[in-house]
């Protein structure tokens, strides 16, 4: 890497921390505080979940499987 | 195996990592899933949000992100974290989510509505984090991702290659070029030069020092 490369490296750098900094001061994300908000949202994403099925591997994902296994010993 | 399985559910859920609650859920044990639950929805609603303002709707894509992890639990081959791989199925459902939305509400009225409001907000004094926030809105969709994984989430090039599903230069070349149309936008929008203006300079002044020494 020259010199001049080396600068405009340590310039965007530079101007990446300036950005993070003004960008995180002013994060706009404001999540909920409350711990029963959380909690409501776990029970209805659970309820969800209780009635879904882990769906099996399909044929094509269990030949790559086996390719792969091959492949690592 | 099954031996294996049945030491591991002795440990409390608190002190399994992500990789042995999933051995657990995939061998039958539905309710480890509810301590990975608990685990993420935080950050996953908070990355939600990113993208999508509306709470109710953010909730949504958590909720709807956790059903496809659960569905493919099964192809999950633990290459990348758990985590990472939950924030590559969140930032694809929050992006589907957006798409849907644009369809459904793209109207004539909403659009002009959006020029009025974008008119008189120009005229209020905003906060250079809200105007750099909406230079941040209007990337496109990928360097928008790569930029809110790195900035807020303080995430690797390697994580958020593997979160976007691409080369680890790809994720680094679109984190960069928003990077360089967030500092287009301070050098070149009014108000951003306004408010260099009223720190004195602060950010040319730097900027300026290591353009002289080159």
């Amino acid at each position: 890497m020259t010199t001049k490369q080396k600068l405009c490296a340590h310039k965007l750098d530079f101007s990446e921390a300036m950005i993070k900094q003004v960008l995180k001061k002013n994060d706009p994300v404001e999540l909920p505080m409350s711990e029963s908000f959380y909690n409501e949202m776990h029970l209805n994403i659970m309820t969800a979940v209780t009635k879904t099925e882990i769906k099996p591997l399909s044929r094509w994902a269990k030949t790559w499987v086996f390719l792969e296994t091959k492949t690592s010993r | 195996m099954k031996r294996e399985l049945d030491q591991l559910c002795l440990k409390t859920d608190v002190e399994k990592t992500d990789l042995q609650l999933v051995e657990e859920v995939r061998g039958g044990h539905r309710a480890s899933f509810s301590e990975l639950v608990k685990r993420h929805q935080r950050g996953l609603l908070r990355l939600s949000m990113r993208f999508i303002k509306d709470l109710d709707s953010a909730q949504d894509v958590v909720q709807e992100s956790f059903i496809k992890a659960y569905e493919k639990l099964g192809s999950f081959e633990g290459r990348a974290s758990f985590k990472s791989w939950l924030y590559q199925i969140t930032v694809n459902t929050a992006r589907n989510k957006l798409r849907e939305d644009r369809y459904h509400f793209s109207d004539i009225e909403d659009v002009s509505l959006g020029v009025e409001a974008t008119a008189e907000k120009n005229l209020l004094h905003e906060s250079v984090g809200e105007i750099l926030q909406a230079e941040v809105d209007q990337l496109p969709l990928k360097q928008k991702t790569a930029l809110v994984l790195r900035v807020y989430e303080d995430l690797s090039f390697a994580e958020i290659a593997q979160i976007m599903a691409c080369p680890y230069d790809t994720a680094k070349a679109n984190y960069r070029h928003a990077l360089m149309k967030l500092k287009d936008a301070f050098e070149h929008r009014g108000d951003l030069r306004a408010w260099n203006h009223d720190t004195k300079g602060l950010f040319t002044e730097l900027q300026t020092k290591y353009a002289e020494v080159e």
